[in-house]
């Protein structure tokens, strides 16, 4: 078990930033995913920490101790591969036991490690399979299990699952996390998925352009984006610009709260949020806008609505749960429901929230 | 807390092979190439530097027709190749033919057997008294002989179309289908699907093809040395001018071997320039199927491959035939016996060992530094890695001849002196086979995850280690595959070791040479059908154990 901590970490490839200044405290056994879309610079800093890139510039602390110039080998991090990187001229004991047999552990030390291993991640009897006779799953579990069995200081796990197909994808995410619960082992873990961001972690780092865009729990993620990529990237999110949504009473009221000139804000509020009424209704507390049904589409567990409000301004609203009733054609007029306690508010041009 | 710089570089193990690989490329290549670069431009009267071999060469017909003789015959065995080559691949990769292993085994083997091997069986068939001309003959076809320009092309076009067919068939099999099914969907014939769509797709292979029967050709010594008669091209020339007796020319040698290298690496530079344009990548999502004919049609597509590698093969089987006639002296008696055989083992069993030993030496060097240097070439993305990479292929560009020429200039003289040893032809081996090697490590390692070897370090295995442990055993097939042909072509060198020999230093295939010019055709034959069947074994290990090795052999 151990901390990390990241000061100040700079690597540039030629012609793109690929990591701008990170700073971050990684906690003793804390679940830590970096998210973020292709390119954002999450798997660089992985690397890093891993020791296959070396920074630029700043400096890398494991438990305290600087580890820059420790080679890969040396950096006692045990790293989950999106391939699986399992090696394909072993067997799957060879395979868990490789990590031990570097470290020169006894060959009976060996054998109970590495069956409690493959215990845990449910390959008992596994032991003599080469990794051609196994599924992706499996080969994954491996990878886990040859990892984990050395005992690392951190688990650093890169996109472990984005080659398995989605079932077994939600299934093993929840194995993985309730194994690490178990081994309190400090996982820096990456993702592009942000549902399995939010499902799997003790805290989220957003980042985009080799920048951390907002450091929190899922639920602050979510709930609190820093800025509007990290409220458009984790989930569905409506934006709409403050001059484009005329004078209705609530929302003029609130933006004059906020002390600036609607043309500055960018208001948002997640679709879930809204909701479709055919009578406008009043109240402090909502604020209705007038619209037409332009799209439906039903996905089972919720129909999705785009809704046309005149000036550009298109809304999706989900409504989970729906009944028959609620199926509405196409041209429909209808009024959408705003809880203004739930909308966002974003600095139109920095992104920032308000 | 400590503020250590970062470092930038790291000074490992793979620096120092690199470091080697320069060291390489400067001693076996560019110090001998410098050398005959140098020899070209002394005169032989007044040992002073001046442009007179130039001058001389261009001057004089005898010697600028040797330019055009080369590029006659290796166009003409280019495209003997590719008419035979094309529709070969064609045929066996699209539709069902028995026997396929079969045909692309006898390809293979008529591809590496010894390169003159196939012109002085011809001349047995075709020669003033051969064979099937005077059976031909006697039905009246009356047909040329095989010496001259005409015969070497022929020779040529069945010994190199192998190329072209490995090439083209391994790039038709890698045409997703889908291509072909949507330009069939939209309303294209078969022929018209052939010509718009699918062969534009494997043109590059096809023209990769050919550029190594071009280059193959182009570099030949043995095949117009035996049926050339007085048809001389620039590898002959080269030789003829470094070593023959009376008018012996060092620097004119030098001066048309310099000429060979341009005309080699001009063609080099056409190719890629030409094939830089067409370059297509495909997401293989449908594979190729495998149609059965019935009927006529189906009979004219086994007949015409049967064909085709039956001619090829043809000149392996006289030569085989031949090694257990009857012989007494020089002349071949009727019926069957062991004499050519005895007399192998009797007057020349030191060549045979000679071979071994060279060849194998070579190999175990090759072996080691190839798979190291493929390893750089393939996983080291850093400028010096860059550079050496196409520097240590520059063998494919320089002919056998050119490079023993080269070797004689350049180790005949303090600080090296190693002429006449078995080291220079053990190095000229190396030299000039450490390309396969290189390529076939290197391209088993683009199909090694790298992540494995990450996974290796991040358990805490150092570089080296992980090397050994996890790549190495991972490119097994690539380096057994890479050892075999580099020890079959090895094995069976002639223009090189033809200038590096001396009498106690004499390989295989020198000895079979001479015994062709001496006219000694029962000893040439057994001799031969040794190298035949150690090469044919060789190949078959490798096909059975580890499929054929088609990047290694077309490069």
């Amino acid at each position: 078990m151990a901390s990390i901590e990241l000061e100040k970490i700079n690597k540039n490839f030629p012609g793109v930033k690929a990591l701008n200044s990170i700073s971050q405290k990684i906690g003793s056994g804390e679940f830590f995913t970096l998210l973020g879309p292709s390119g954002c610079g999450k798997t660089t800093l992985l690397r890093t920490i891993a020791g296959f890139y070396q920074q630029d510039s700043g400096h890398i602390y494991l438990s305290d101790k600087v580890i820059d110039n420790v080679p890969a080998f040396k950096r006692d991090t045990g790293m989950v591969f999106q391939s699986y990187a399992v090696f394909p001229h072993m067997t799957v004991y060879e395979n868990v036991a490789f990590g031990l047999k570097t470290r020169k552990v006894n060959d009976s030390e060996i054998k109970k490690r590495v069956l409690k291993a493959l215990e845990q991640v449910h390959l008992s009897g596994y032991e003599t399979r080469t990794p051609d006779q196994l599924s992706g799953g499996q080969q994954q579990r491996v990878g886990l299990a040859r990892a984990m069995v050395i005992e690392p200081k951190v688990l650093l796990m890169d996109e472990p699952l984005s080659n398995l197909d989605a079932k077994l994808r939600v299934e093993m995410r929840t194995e993985i996390r309730n194994m690490q619960r178990l081994l309190g082992i400090t996982t820096v873990y990456v993702t592009h998925d942000q549902e399995e961001a939010l499902a799997i972690s003790d805290k989220i780092a957003v980042m985009n352009f080799g920048v951390i865009q907002q450091v929190g729990t899922p639920w602050e993620i979510y709930k609190e984006p820093a800025n509007l990529f990290v409220a458009s990237f984790v989930g569905d999110i409506n934006v709409v610009n403050g001059a484009s949504l005329g004078t209705e009473v609530g929302l003029t009221s609130i933006l004059v709260d906020k002390n600036q000139s609607k043309e500055n804000i960018n208001i948002a509020i997640r679709p879930e949020e809204l909701s479709i009424v055919t009578k406008e209704v009043s109240g402090a507390e909502f604020s209705c806008i007038p619209g037409v049904i332009e799209k439906s589409s039903f996905i089972g567990s919720l129909i999705r609505y785009t809704v046309d409000c005149g000036n550009d301004v298109i809304l999706t609203v989900e409504l989970h749960k729906p009944q028959s009733e609620a199926l509405m054609p196409n041209g429909t007029s209808i009024f959408v429901k705003v809880p203004v306690k739930s909308i966002l508010y974003f600095h139109s041009e920095t992104g920032e929230r308000i | 807390m400590s503020i250590r710089k970062t470092r930038i570089g790291r000074f490992d193990f793979w620096t120092f092979v690199t470091i080697f690989g320069y060291f390489i490329v400067g001693l076996l290549l560019i110090y001998p190439l410098f050398n005959i670069f140098k020899a070209s431009f002394i005169s032989n009267e007044t040992g002073t530097l001046s442009m007179s071999n130039y001058v001389e060469f261009f001057s004089k017909k005898y010697y600028t027709k040797t330019i055009l003789n080369s590029l006659i015959v290796s166009f003409g065995g280019t495209l003997g190749a590719l008419i035979l080559g094309v529709p070969l691949a064609f045929f066996t990769s699209r539709f069902k033919i028995r026997g396929k292993t079969l045909l692309s085994t006898f390809a293979v083997l008529s591809l590496l057997s010894p390169p003159f091997i196939g012109a002085y069986s011809w001349i047995i068939m075709m020669g003033n008294n051969g064979f099937l001309r005077n059976f031909l003959m006697t039905f009246g076809i009356n047909l040329p002989t095989i010496f001259g320009a005409g015969g070497i092309i022929l020779v040529y076009s069945l010994q190199y179309y192998p190329f072209v067919f490995l090439l083209t068939s391994g790039a038709l099999s890698n045409v997703d289908r889908s291509l072909e099914e949507a330009a069939e969907n939209l309303g294209a014939k078969s022929t018209m699907r052939f010509f718009r769509v699918t062969l534009p797709l494997v043109i590059p292979s096809v023209s990769a093809g050919a550029l190594m029967a071009f280059m193959m050709s182009l570099a030949n010594f043995g095949t117009p040395m035996i049926i050339g008669r007085n048809f001389h091209v620039l590898p002959t020339m080269a030789y003829n001018l470094f070593t023959s007796e009376i008018g012996e020319n060092p620097g004119l040698a030098s001066t048309v071997s310099i000429l060979l290298i341009l005309v080699s690496t001009l063609i080099i530079f056409f190719q890629r320039y030409a094939s830089s344009r067409r370059k297509y990548s495909s997401n293989m999502i449908n594979k190729q199927t495998v149609d059965t004919l019935h009927g006529v049609k189906n009979l004219i597509v086994h007949f015409i491959s049967y064909l085709i590698v039956s001619i090829s093969t043809l000149p392996l089987a006289v030569v085989v035939f031949y090694s257990f006639k009857k012989t007494k002296g020089p002349v071949f008696h009727p019926g069957f016996g062991l004499q050519s055989y005895q007399k192998v083992f009797h007057d020349v069993p030191v060549t045979i060992t000679n071979s071994l030993i060279f060849s194998v030496t070579a190999v175990i060097f090759i072996v080691i530094i190839g798979t190291l240097l493929g390893f750089v070439m393939s996983r080291k993305k850093n400028l010096p890695a860059k550079i050496l990479d196409p520097l240590l292929m520059i063998p494919y560009i320089i002919p056998g001849t050119v490079l023993g020429i080269g070797f004689i200039v350049a180790f005949n003289n303090k600080p090296i002196y190693l002429a006449g040893t078995a080291t220079i032809i053990i190095m000229s081996y190396f030299i000039r086979r450490l390309p396969y090697s290189i390529r076939s490590s290197a391209s088993i390692l683009k199909q090694i995850d790298p992540s494995l070897e990450e996974a290796g370090i991040n358990l805490g295995s150092p570089p080296g280690r992980t090397f050994r442990k996890v790549t190495v055993p991972l490119m097994i097939p690539g380096i057994v595959s890479g050892a075999i042909m580099s020890w079959v072509t090895a094995v069976n060198e002639l223009s090189s070791s033809i200038v590096l020999y001396v009498g106690k230093t004499m390989t295989m295939p020198v000895r079979i040479y001479l015994s062709v010019l001496d006219g000694l055709f029962g000893t040439a034959s057994a001799m031969a059908t040794i190298l035949l069947v150690s090469t044919g074994l060789a190949l078959f290990i490798v096909n059975k154990f580890l499929g054929v090795g088609r990047e290694t052999i077309a490069g």
